[in-house]
């Protein structure tokens, strides 16, 4: 089934509702309802599920592993889980878990979202909602840029093992400063590719944007608006 | 026994199949020519000869063992990998730190191994820029300390990857005799280059990589 083409802005909308409501929601049930809706937004905006939880599953070990310690900490509450009368795991430590973990997928959501829409498209909405073009080019820059970055990392730390050093067995102290040494291609590497970047588009005539007129403009339809108006009833629900 | 060997060697980045049942095999005194145009595969049949990437079928094998049982830096201490940009494998401020990096971190700092890494910079005529930063560096000489670098774990071969990349006529004449004086100390080599003038004067033999397998070029 295809999915319904949203334009860009009212899913910046969505998202800036659904993020900044995980950062204002507190209780843990509420952060669930806020998990249902955004789900069901990423089912509106044709979002890769698979990809999602693809995603989720390479950090979920990591995220997992915060909450069973986050649940240990927390004090507070009755408890749930107990040893000799040591309380493991009270029902506070566990709400306050289950919030977190349901924060992260809410994020990791929101993130999806946006990844419906092409670079260029969320690059034209920023500039149509008169944010300023160099940050939102920036910005887009920034993203492009992130996949050659991780591969440069890659590059060095094979480097690395290539010059012999079995990097695994070194003792914790040394291997954490090796990784320090990663800074030094990859800083020089970054300082250089912004350098020939500016020029090139120093001499594409950058600030000339201005004065241009685009082609293509990005036109909010009426499934927008609709989509738009639930934002206040995503605000209310979650809250009420 | 060959140094390297491919047998019947296929490697694809998802639906696309870059190299398809490729069969050669090295000697370890051998300077050898690897060409082809760009993107029909060198790098990545470099990269799988010292198992950064991994066969989809077929082996290859480095002293008789399959590349991918080996730990990658058990293969560096035999194997000098030049990459394509040398940027990316400097990691000190200083040619005298990056020469004793590996020395650092192997526990093997010693008097003997400054000394090494003083014959290198003459060697290698880094004298000049020898309190020059890293990052500072030209292309030229970010390429000689680099090879300079792996020559420190003292190699039995060499694989470089486009090494006459950004350099004049005159740095890469300078390459050649260093990599020349190289070979004649008993190091073997494959240069992954367009270039063919310039492994003419260095390899005796070549290898082409085109519609996704290795051919010898007479």
């Amino acid at each position: 089934m295809k999915s319904i083409e949203f334009d860009p802005r009212t899913k910046l909308l969505i998202v800036a509702c659904l993020s900044s409501l995980a950062v204002l929601v507190t209780d843990w049930f509420g952060l669930l309802r806020l998990l249902i809706v955004s789900i069901g937004f990423g089912c509106l905006f044709g979002v890769p599920f698979q990809k999602w939880i693809k995603r989720i599953s390479r950090v979920l070990v990591f995220f997992l592993g915060l909450i069973v310690i986050q649940s240990l900490f927390v004090r507070d509450g009755n408890p749930i889980l107990a040893i000799q009368g040591f309380a493991l795991v009270t029902d506070t430590g566990l709400q306050r878990s289950l919030g977190y973990l349901f924060r992260v997928l809410i994020i990791f959501m929101s993130g999806m979202i946006l990844a419906t829409s092409s670079m260029r498209d969320l690059l034209q909405a920023l500039h149509q909602l008169k944010l300023p073009y160099e940050i939102g080019l920036m910005v887009a820059i920034g993203v492009k840029f992130l996949p050659i970055f991780m591969q440069e990392v890659q590059d060095a730390f094979l480097a690395m093992q290539l010059r012999g050093i079995d990097i695994h067995r070194l003792p914790v102290a040394k291997r954490i400063q090796i990784f320090s040494y990663l800074f030094i291609p990859l800083v020089g590497s970054t300082i250089n590719k912004a350098e020939r970047l500016s020029e090139t588009i120093e001499s594409r005539g950058f600030q000339i944007g201005i004065k241009r007129t685009q082609f293509r403009k990005l036109q909010l339809r009426s499934v927008d608006w609709i989509c738009m108006g639930l934002a206040p009833l995503l605000i209310w629900m979650v809250q009420g | 026994m060959a140094y390297f060997e491919a047998c019947q060697l296929s490697f694809g980045y998802k639906k696309n199949l870059v190299l398809q049942e490729v069969n050669f095999s090295l000697h370890q005194s051998q300077a050898v020519a690897l060409l082809g145009e760009n993107g029909v595969g060198k790098t990545t049949l470099s990269k799988l000869m010292i198992g950064l990437n991994q066969p989809r079928s077929g082996s290859i094998l480095w002293k008789g063992r399959p590349v991918e049982e080996v730990p990658t830096h058990e293969i560096g201490r035999s194997v000098g990998y030049l990459f394509q940009n040398p940027s990316c494998q400097i990691f000190c401020a200083t040619i005298k730190e990056e020469l004793l990096f590996a020395a650092r971190f192997r526990g093997n700092q010693s008097a003997e191994e400054e000394k090494k890494a003083d014959r290198m910079i003459r060697r290698f005529s880094l004298e000049e820029a020898r309190d020059v930063p890293t990052f500072q560096l030209s292309q030229g000489e970010k390429q000689r300390l680099a090879l300079a670098t792996i020559l420190m774990n003292e190699p039995e071969f060499l694989i470089l990857d486009e090494p006459t990349f950004g350099l004049d006529q005159e740095r890469k004449d300078e390459l050649a005799f260093y990599l020349k004086k190289i070979h004649q100390s008993g190091i073997g080599m494959m240069i992954i280059s367009h270039d063919i003038k310039f492994v003419d004067s260095l390899c005796s033999r070549k290898l082409t990589v085109k519609n996704r397998r290795v051919y010898e070029v007479d």
